[in-house]
């Protein structure tokens, strides 16, 4: 479903953010990506993205070389991959419901489909009753339940989260981890970028483990492993 | 623009108008100034061409006619005169005509006799007053007149046509000028102010792009914004320049009443339809300019 073919990532000033990468993401399975700031997560992720292009290599998402997409087919592309940010990234004068409903609109979905799904990945998230509340009225943990409300409410096939837990305590952080784990459950192919050795190692998913732009290590049911000799 | 999205457009556009309040506040503020001082020198130039119309209308050239014309000749010379190009309008004046018109140039009230009682008309001659279209054809008409049978001699005041001529050329040529530098500098002014409102609201346009949303789609309700923001500087510029310069045109007619001002109520039409349209273009065109470095995510 989703390919990095020895994608090399040299930003303008010269910082090399991803050297000669290559891995293979199936469609349902539930990815960590770990490693230091600057170890490449956040660069995979704008490549998938279609933010960011390759300086060599290709990113294949469902068949499609992301990096050879025009820039009228790229909102197309990121309909079908919903994205969770560490800081929310809501839109602060709308209420919940219509930051949700926003993502439908934009996809051009008519006014009764998002009535009628709205409601339902509110309710998924469990925030039914905060609906008419704007962002600044809720708690960080209630404020991530919308930006993944938000990221699912199109029913994308691939859900990207860059470090959802990264502004939250442990608890409201295991919170958010159940939600993600569920809605992998349904079929979401989920990417989590995250610092937390602890979800990572909680959850024994597959873990992709990144050191100044190359792969350590690439585990099913894997650790994050602190200290990794570099190659 | 996609048809069933025009609601969501204008109701976007008009959400965000009322919710950046501060930002829009200051972008219609700096559209209206920019703004008066356009209509501001339309003014002068529409006031400049009406003064300069008028000063043309008052020059007149006068045709004297040989008194051995019969009176047939006389008025076939006359109707001959009013056909021609570039005459605006012709009057035939008697000597009898001429020497009233030339007694009514002095105040007789004084006087217990009239001093020009015994005056005969007789050192006086027969005319064509004429006014012109364009006094820059004075020489051509003057020329063609005097070939004419029965004119013994043209009277054109040839250095005050020469003057209104180059005065009127000057101040319509520097007011369209200043207007062109203005548009030049407004569209500055009302672009920049609308990139800073645009730059305010970077991190929505990339929430946007984020959520797949199409280019057009972001940039139609800032479009729309932009249009608004037009609109009512424009609006409120025409308004204010409408109200200042009719207290302008009539304070300056209580004190000095020697021109005609364009009528207020002939100008406001044309006014308000330069700086509306001049405000809506650029408003609309300064959002779609100052989005487009957000729209690269």
């Amino acid at each position: 479903m989703i390919s990095f073919k020895n994608v090399t990532k040299i930003y303008d000033n010269n910082v090399v953010g991803l050297d000669n990468v290559s891995f293979t993401i199936q469609k349902g399975e539930f990815v960590f990506l770990v490693g230091q700031s600057g170890a490449g997560k956040s660069s995979i992720i704008k490549l998938l993205m279609a933010e960011e292009l390759p300086t060599e290599g290709d990113v294949i998402f469902d068949g499609k070389i992301v990096n050879k997409l025009s820039r009228k087919e790229i909102p197309y592309l990121r309909r079908s991959i919903g994205v969770v940010f560490q800081d929310f990234r809501l839109l602060p004068k709308k209420t919940v419901y219509e930051n949700v409903a926003y993502a439908m609109l934009v996809t051009e979905a008519t006014k009764r489909q998002i009535r009628r799904q709205v409601p339902n990945v509110l309710s998924m998230v469990g925030l039914s009753r905060k609906a008419r509340c704007y962002p600044n009225q809720l708690s960080g943990g209630e404020q991530q339940r919308v930006a993944i409300a938000r990221a699912i409410v199109n029913n994308p096939s691939v859900l990207i989260a860059d470090e959802p837990t990264g502004n939250l305590d442990n608890e409201t952080a295991y919170e958010i981890m159940k939600i993600l784990d569920d809605i992998n459950k349904r079929g979401t192919t989920i990417i989590m970028a995250t610092h937390s050795d602890r979800i990572v190692n909680d959850m024994r998913k597959r873990v992709i483990h990144l050191e100044n732009g190359i792969i350590l290590s690439d585990e099913e049911k894997g650790v994050y492993r602190v200290g990794y000799p570099a190659y | 623009m996609a048809i069933r999205h025009i609601n969501y457009y204008f109701k976007e556009a008009s959400s965000n108008f009322f919710l950046n309040g501060l930002m829009s506040g200051a972008s219609v503020i700096t559209v209206t100034a920019a703004l008066i001082l356009l209509g501001l020198f339309f003014l002068i130039g529409v006031n400049f061409k009406e003064i300069s119309q008028q000063l043309q209308s008052d020059c007149e050239i006068r045709v004297v006619i040989d008194d051995a014309a019969s009176a047939n000749e006389q008025r076939a010379l006359y109707e001959k005169i009013k056909k021609m190009p570039y005459v605006k309008s012709a009057s035939y004046e008697s000597k009898e005509q001429a020497l009233e018109n030339f007694k009514s140039i002095f105040d007789l009230s004084e006087y217990e006799n009239d001093p020009f009682e015994d005056m005969e008309s007789d050192f006086l001659r027969n005319y064509v007053v004429i006014t012109m279209k364009d006094l820059s054809h004075a020489e051509e008409l003057v020329n063609d007149i005097s070939k004419l049978p029965h004119v013994l001699k043209v009277i054109n005041r040839k250095d005050t046509i020469q003057a209104i001529m180059t005065f009127s050329t000057i101040l319509q040529n520097g007011s369209l000028i200043s207007m062109l530098g203005l548009m030049f500098i407004a569209f500055f002014i009302i672009s920049n102010t609308i990139k800073l409102s645009v730059h305010a609201r970077e991190e929505e346009i990339h929430i946007m792009k984020y959520i797949g949303a199409t280019d057009r789609f972001i940039r139609w309700p800032f479009i729309i914004e932009g249009v608004f923001v037009g609109l009512i500087g424009g609006a409120i510029a025409s308004f204010l320049l409408y109200w200042g310069y009719m207290g302008a045109v009539s304070a300056v007619k209580r004190t000095l009443d020697i021109f005609n001002f364009a009528s207020p109520n002939k100008i406001i039409l044309p006014l308000a339809l330069l700086l509306v349209g001049f405000g809506v273009v650029i408003g609309a065109y300064a959002s779609m300019f100052s989005l487009r470095r957000h729209l690269r995510v």
